[in-house]
C-alpha cells in the first residue's frame, strides 16, 4: 500500500471518528443556537425551570422571605416578588417594607416604590420617583387621618394622599406602623415553593447549556476544543473529497 | 461542588451586571417638556380601554390608573416596559396626536443602551398612530440597533403607547 493510501485511509478513519463524537455535539448546539435565535418567540426569558434536580444543579438556594399580616391575609416578599398568602401579585422595587389596609384598596410599601392595590388585588397603580414619592421608604403604616399612609423616609415621617398624590409632614407618634411578623409555617413554606420556581428562565438554562457552563470552568475550554474538533472534521472532509477528486480525474 | 459554585457564580455576575443609569431625572424631563406649569392629571385605564391598548398596539397595561402631566394640548407621560429583563423608565412628549420628544429616564438592562441616545430618541419626532391591518402603527419608521433589538421594541411600544393614551385625555386635539 503506498504512503498515500496509507495517509487517506487514516484520515478516513479519523473523520469518521471525529464525526461521531461531534455529531452529539453539533445536535446540541444547533438545537441550543436556533432556540436562542427565537427567544421571544417562545417567550423563554418569561418561563422558568421548576424541576427540583435542575434547581439542584444551579444551587438555588430558599430566599429569605419578609411577611406583614394585611387584614387576615399575609403580604410577602421573597426575593424581588410580592405575595398574597401564596400567590404571586407583583414585583417589589427594594425591600417590602409594610403594608396597610385602606377603605378603597390596600397598599404595599417597597422601599422604593408604593403598589397600590384593588380589594380584588389588581393593581392600580405604581407611585414611585417619577411621581415625586421620596426614597428610601424606611417604615409605613397608616397615619391618625383617615385615607392617609405615613411614610418614614431620611427626611422624617410623610402622610400621603394616595388619590390626589400629595403629601404634608406628619406626627410619627400617631402613625400606627406596619410590623413585620412571621408568617405561618404553611404560607412561609409556599412562598418559598413558588419563590424557587422563578429564579432560573428557560433561557438561561439554554445560554448555559449552548456556551458549555455544565462543565463549570472548564466549560470554556471544552467548548474550544469542540471547535478545534469541527474544524478537524471539516478539513479531514475536504482533504477526502479533494483526493478522490484527484483519483477520479487521474 | 465546583461545578455548582461556578454555577452560583455565573448567576451572581449575572445579577451584578444589573444596574440602573438615570439617563434624566424626571422632573427635568417636565421642565423641559413644558414652558409653563403643568397640571398633573389622572387617567382611569379601565377594561375598555385596557382591551383597546392590547388589541391595537399589543401592549398589556396592568395599573388601573396613570398620572400624567398636561398643558394646552400637550402631554407628558412617564412609562415603563421590559426591554430584555429589566423596565426601561422613558417619557414622551405628546402634542395634537404628534410626538414631540422621546427620552429615556432610567435605564437598567445590561446591554442595549444605545437607545438612550439623541441619535435614536430623535427619530420618534413627529411620529404620530396610523391605523394599520387590525391595530395602529408608527408613521414614522424607526431604525433599529444591532443587539438592542428588544430595547428598541420597548421604545416603540412606549411611543404608541403614549400617543394612544393621550387621545384618551382632555388634552387632545379631538377633545377641545
Amino acid at each position: 500500500m503506498s504512503r498515500k493510501n496509507k495517509l487517506r485511509r487514516k484520515i478516513t478513519k479519523w473523520h469518521k471518528r471525529i464525526g461521531l463524537i461531534s455529531a452529539v455535539f453539533v445536535f446540541v448546539l444547533s438545537a441550543t443556537g436556533f432556540l436562542l435565535n427565537h427567544t421571544s418567540a417562545f417567550s423563554l426569558g418569561e418561563r422558568f425551570i421548576s424541576s427540583s434536580w435542575l434547581l439542584a444543579l444551579y444551587d438555588v438556594q430558599a430566599p429569605q422571605v419578609r411577611s406583614f399580616p394585611l387584614n387576615g391575609q399575609w403580604l410577602s416578599q421573597a426575593d424581588n416578588t410580592l405575595y398574597l398568602n401564596d400567590e404571586a401579585v407583583h414585583g417589589c422595587d427594594g425591600e417590602l417594607v409594610g403594608a396597610v389596609v385602606l377603605s378603597t384598596y390596600w397598599v404595599a410599601a417597597c422601599s422604593e416604590a408604593l403598589l397600590v392595590f384593588s380589594p380584588e388585588n389588581a393593581l392600580i397603580e405604581k407611585v414611585d420617583t417619577n411621581t415625586g414619592l421620596p426614597v428610601p421608604i424606611l417604615r409605613f403604616g397608616r397615619c391618625a387621618e383617615a385615607l392617609k399612609v405615613c411614610l418614614k423616609t431620611r427626611d422624617g415621617t410623610v402622610a400621603l394622599d394616595l388619590d390626589a398624590l400629595a403629601w404634608q409632614a406628619a406626627d410619627e407618634s400617631s402613625v400606627q406602623w406596619s410590623v413585620i411578623t412571621v408568617a405561618p409555617e404553611g404560607i412561609e413554606h409556599a412562598v418559598i415553593a413558588q419563590a424557587k420556581t422563578h429564579i432560573i428562565s428557560w433561557e438561561k438554562l439554554i445560554l448555559d447549556l449552548h456556551a458549555g457552563r455544565y462543565f463549570g470552568p472548564l466549560g470554556p475550554l471544552f467548548m474550544d476544543v469542540l471547535a478545534l474538533l469541527f474544524c478537524l472534521f471539516a478539513g479531514t472532509g475536504i482533504y477526502m473529497w479533494s483526493s478522490k477528486r484527484k483519483k477520479r480525474e487521474g | 461542588m465546583l461545578l455548582k459554585h461556578s454555577f452560583v457564580v455565573f448567576l451572581l455576575l449575572g445579577a451584578a451586571c444589573v444596574r440602573a443609569e438615570v439617563v434624566l431625572p424626571t422632573e427635568q424631563f417636565i421642565h423641559e417638556a413644558f414652558t409653563q406649569t403643568p397640571k398633573r392629571e389622572t387617567l382611569w385605564v379601565d377594561k375598555t380601554l385596557k382591551q383597546d391598548i392590547a388589541e391595537s398596539i399589543d401592549y398589556q397595561f396592568h395599573a388601573l390608573r396613570i398620572r400624567y402631566w398636561g398643558v394646552g394640548e400637550r402631554t407628558a407621560w412617564v412609562l415603563e416596559e421590559v426591554g430584555k429583563e429589566e423596565p426601561i423608565t422613558m417619557g414622551v412628549v405628546v402634542e395634537g396626536d404628534k410626538i414631540l420628544a422621546l427620552r429615556v429616564l432610567v435605564y437598567r438592562e445590561s446591554r442595549g443602551d444605545e437607545v438612550k441616545h439623541g441619535f435614536y430618541t430623535r427619530q420618534f419626532d413627529h411620529a404620530r398612530l396610523e391605523e394599520h391591518r387590525k391595530g395602529y402603527r408608527l408613521s414614522k419608521d424607526i431604525d433599529g440597533i444591532t443587539g438592542a433589538t428588544l430595547s428598541v421594541r420597548a421604545t416603540k411600544k412606549v411611543a404608541k403607547l403614549a400617543l394612544l393614551l393621550h387621545q384618551q385625555t382632555p388634552y387632545a386635539s379631538h377633545a377641545k
